[in-house]
């Protein structure tokens, strides 16, 4: 059984409005992480939204595990077990204090209040927000809050972790902070990752790529071949980071890249860095 | 036009319980016609600074020159009004400052507030709008009706409108993708070398100071860490790191590099494709 | 600039006021209010400050906070208590001036609303003071859930105030920053032509609508994202306690406007 599946999928706002996605046809294996690449407006945030049934798709089905999000009655259980983490760190905060935010999702779905309590503390030392549970939302840094909203997550134990661009507000520190952490919980935990992104460096981090390119999923292939597609990236008028672009120059004077390839997959883990 | 701090120390919410105090001490000269950019961790008073070149932050103690204008404590309101047709400032996010019901409106809303000549003005925004990679159609629509890219794009050529000797931006391709983040970036090169206009840019990413600015400024808890040309930074990694900052990607790629195949690059600031040849030459060299 | 904001006026503090429970608290506001209301004469009065008196030390609160909260309504206790010694014509005339008369009466009717007002800010003031605003969300939540049944949304209103609470200062930090960026395109919100200011507050106000909405959208999104779906089967991690204290401290003053009553006139 996967652990999710595009069966046919398209999706339009509105009747007659734009197609945002096309037919996309994919699966997730459990324990995968999936980055999902592309330029603005190819539909990456929009199919974010679908995994846990926040948009249905106007054709074709979205399965988490067995479970359609087209059926209304499923939506409560899919959303226990798919957790999404969106982009702006300040607009997903709802409760008064950390504690109360990461309680939030458990007392949605009718966590007793001692087993609350107790999840509380586990999914705050797996963040590193265990020293901040009684801080306010507007003292704390963007990475904090991106921290504590998967904690929040966590606590439900879920089996998806979406993440929506959730780096892109943050600076260098909360970013590290904020991938460290989904490592360790993909390492550690086997949480299957969906993660959309802008950073290439973030998708050398996962299985597999899924580059999105108006509406469709335009390659779809395990990370370590993302080397050589850096020519196509190019084509498609991609910057690339500098030790890419440098391999691929390398490459087209036919000069040995192994070792400059171990480095950058060195150096984009952000693990055991911190 | 220059900028020099003199010994500016900036205290916010003096005598209360939450005194704080921002910037301790600072002196700092910003050449004419200059471009720096100012980096440090959130929180280390790279905001505070710069927002005293506007006047939108006078200094407690210390003082602040730009051109011929002197801001300290005590400065009149009015006096600091006259800064403000010298100095532009693309905040953090841009996009959230327009309001206009159309983008040619919103443009004009600056020039106006500062007596510009509007009907001249009117002519100039096809031209500027080109300049930030939208076009003169874009005039008659609302803003809110724009993309993220677009909007941003809107809102910086509504403070270039007002033509500014100093242009200050605070983090300016923040949240964009990559692609958006290169343009953005290239429009205000291109802008610094035709206007000559003195420019200040706050950012964390130390590509985009290398990229832009010949002059770096490090700053930590209120006060300024390190100082000098991008090269001259980069050499200090092991205190960047301990700032939280990191050196450019391709430094590092390159420091790499040398310690792994035995090669010395000219500069650190090779393009890929420079870099590329030179490796190529030292191997064949080798052989 | 604004991070050290205090929202509403809340002192953190370990008096016997601020370990009550919330929902004790509000019971006994409601009751002290009430009897203010009830009350008509002198002595009634007089035992009513000395009440509050003994709550005030009670709450461990310096008076200068008090004094701040009081000061705005000031000019309204004024005002009413000259309304009514005006228009009051009961008793013995105290001073008479050609259209003006002061009856004793009207003085004496003018200073009880004073004395009602002055009572109700001072005693309503204690309250915020010493109780969290998530506390007392809390603590109207549970009390009005038995109102459910005749349709008071309950559950809604509650977590509508906390979720205003929560974003008051994300709210200011826009304001500072909105002003900032358009004070840097040269508005001026100060000074002017009142057109020229009030084009200053479009720019200010449209801008923070605009982030408002936006803001309220992704909410609704994270919301329902982490399967918020209403209050029914709804489980709370926060727990106000009921000790002893707080029964007796509600049994005091229920005692307390008993006894008030014989003081009516």
């Amino acid at each position: 059984m996967d652990a999710v599946r595009l069966q046919n999928v398209s999706f339009q706002y509105e009747e007659e409005g734009p197609w945002i996605l096309n037919n996309l046809n994919a699966s997730i294996q459990h324990g995968e992480w999936i980055a999902v690449i592309g330029p603005n407006g190819s539909g990456k945030s929009t199919l974010s939204r679908l995994f846990n049934g926040l948009y249905s798709p106007t054709l074709g089905e979205v399965f988490i595990g067995e479970q359609s999000t087209k059926i209304e009655e499923h939506l409560p259980n899919i959303r226990k077990h798919v957790g999404m983490v969106f982009q702006n760190p300040d607009h997903q905060f709802v409760a008064p204090t950390v504690r109360d935010d990461i309680a939030f999702g458990m007392e949605n779905a009718g966590v007793e209040r001692e087993e609350m309590v107790r999840r509380i503390e586990q999914a705050a030392s797996q963040t590193g927000v265990e020293r901040i549970l009684e801080a306010e939302p507007h003292r704390l840094s963007g990475g904090q809050k991106q921290r504590v909203a998967i904690a929040g997550i966590l606590a439900l134990h879920p089996k998806i972790m979406v993440l929506d661009e959730v780096t892109s507000m943050l600076d260098p520190k909360g970013r590290k902070e904020v991938m460290s952490t989904v490592e360790n919980l993909h390492t550690n935990e086997g949480v299957t990752i969906i993660s959309v992104t802008h950073h290439l460096h973030e998708a050398l981090l996962a299985d597999r790529v899924w580059y999105m390119e108006e509406g469709n999923i335009a390659f779809n292939l395990e990370s370590e071949k993302l080397f050589s597609e850096l020519k196509w990236l190019k084509d498609k008028n991609i910057p690339l980071p500098y030790g890419f672009e440098l391999l691929e120059s390398l490459r087209k004077r036919n000069q040995p890249t192994s070792s400059l390839e171990t480095f950058i997959r060195e150096t984009v883990k952000y693990e055991d860095r911190i | 036009m220059k900028i020099v701090f003199e010994q500016v120390e900036h205290i916010y919410m003096e005598k209360t319980p939450f005194e704080t105090s921002a910037l301790k001490d600072v002196s700092i000269t910003f050449p004419d016609k200059s471009c720096t950019a100012v980096i440090g961790r959130t929180g280390s008073g790279k905001s505070t600074l710069v927002q005293h070149i506007n006047g939108l932050l006078k200094p407690n103690k210390g003082k602040v020159i730009i051109g011929d204008q002197v801001i300290h404590a005590n400065t009149k309101r009015k006096h600091i009004k006259s800064l403000r047709k010298k100095v532009g400032m693309v905040f953090q996010y841009p996009e959230h400052q327009l309001f206009e019901d159309t983008v040619e409106k919103d443009l004009l809303f600056g020039p106006k507030n500062i007596g510009l000549n509007v009907e001249n003005k009117k002519k100039e925004l096809p031209e500027l709008l080109e300049r930030v990679g939208l076009d003169e159609t874009f005039l008659e629509r609302s803003p809110f009706d724009l993309s993220g890219g677009q909007m941003r794009r809107a809102a910086i050529a509504g403070v270039l409108a007002m033509e500014p000797d100093i242009l200050i931006l605070d983090e300016p391709t923040a949240g964009l993708d990559p692609k958006g983040q290169e343009e953005i970036l290239t429009l205000f090169k291109d802008w610094h070398e035709q206007k000559k206009t003195t420019m200040i840019m706050i950012t964390h990413q130390m590509e985009e100071a290398s990229r832009l600015a010949e002059q770096v400024i490090v700053m930590d808890d209120g006060q300024i860490a390190m100082e000098g040309s991008p090269k001259e930074i980069y050499k200090r990694e092991n205190e960047l790191t301990q700032l939280d900052l990191d050196i450019p990607e391709g430094v590092k790629v390159l420091k790499y590099l040398e310690e792994n195949t035995g090669v010395s690059f000219s500069e650190w600031s090779l393009t890929p494709e420079k870099a590329a040849d030179e490796l190529m030459m030292l191997s064949n060299k080798k052989e | 600039m604004f991070e050290h904001v205090i929202i509403g006026q809340y002192l953190p503090g370990s008096s016997f006021l601020h370990r009550m429970d919330a929902r004790a608290k509000l019971i006994a506001v409601f009751l002290f209010i009430f009897i203010i209301f009830l009350m008509n004469s002198w002595a009634g009065y007089g035992i009513l400050w000395a009440g509050a008196a003994i709550i005030y030390f009670l709450s461990g609160i310096p008076f200068r906070y008090i004094r701040k909260g009081m000061f705005p309504i000031l000019i309204l206790i004024v005002f009413t208590f000259f309304l009514h010694a005006l228009f009051t014509k009961e008793g013995e005339i105290l001073i008479s001036a050609g259209f003006f008369t002061l009856y004793k009466g009207g003085v004496e009717q003018g200073l009880f609303i004073a004395f009602r007002l002055i009572l109700l800010v001072f005693i309503t003031s204690l309250l915020t003071l010493t109780t969290s605003p998530i506390d007392l969300t809390d603590a109207l939540e549970q009390l009005f859930t038995p109102l459910k049944r005749i349709g008071v949304p309950a559950h809604e209103i509650a977590l509508m105030m906390s979720i205003a609470i929560r974003f008051i200062p994300t709210l200011l930090q826009e304001t500072e920053k909105i002003v900032k960026a358009q004070s840097a395109r040269g508005a001026d919100f100060n000074k002017g032509t009142f057109q020229e200011r009030s084009q200053a507050f479009v720019a200010l106000l449209v801008p923070l609508f605009v982030r408002a909405f936006k803001r309220a959208e992704d909410l609704a999104f994270a919301m329902e994202a982490r399967g918020y779906n209403g209050g029914e089967g709804r489980t709370k991690l926060r727990q106000l306690t009921w000790s002893f204290r707080d029964s007796a401290a509600c049994t005091a003053v229920l005692i307390f406007g008993f006894l008030l009553l014989f003081f009516r006139d």
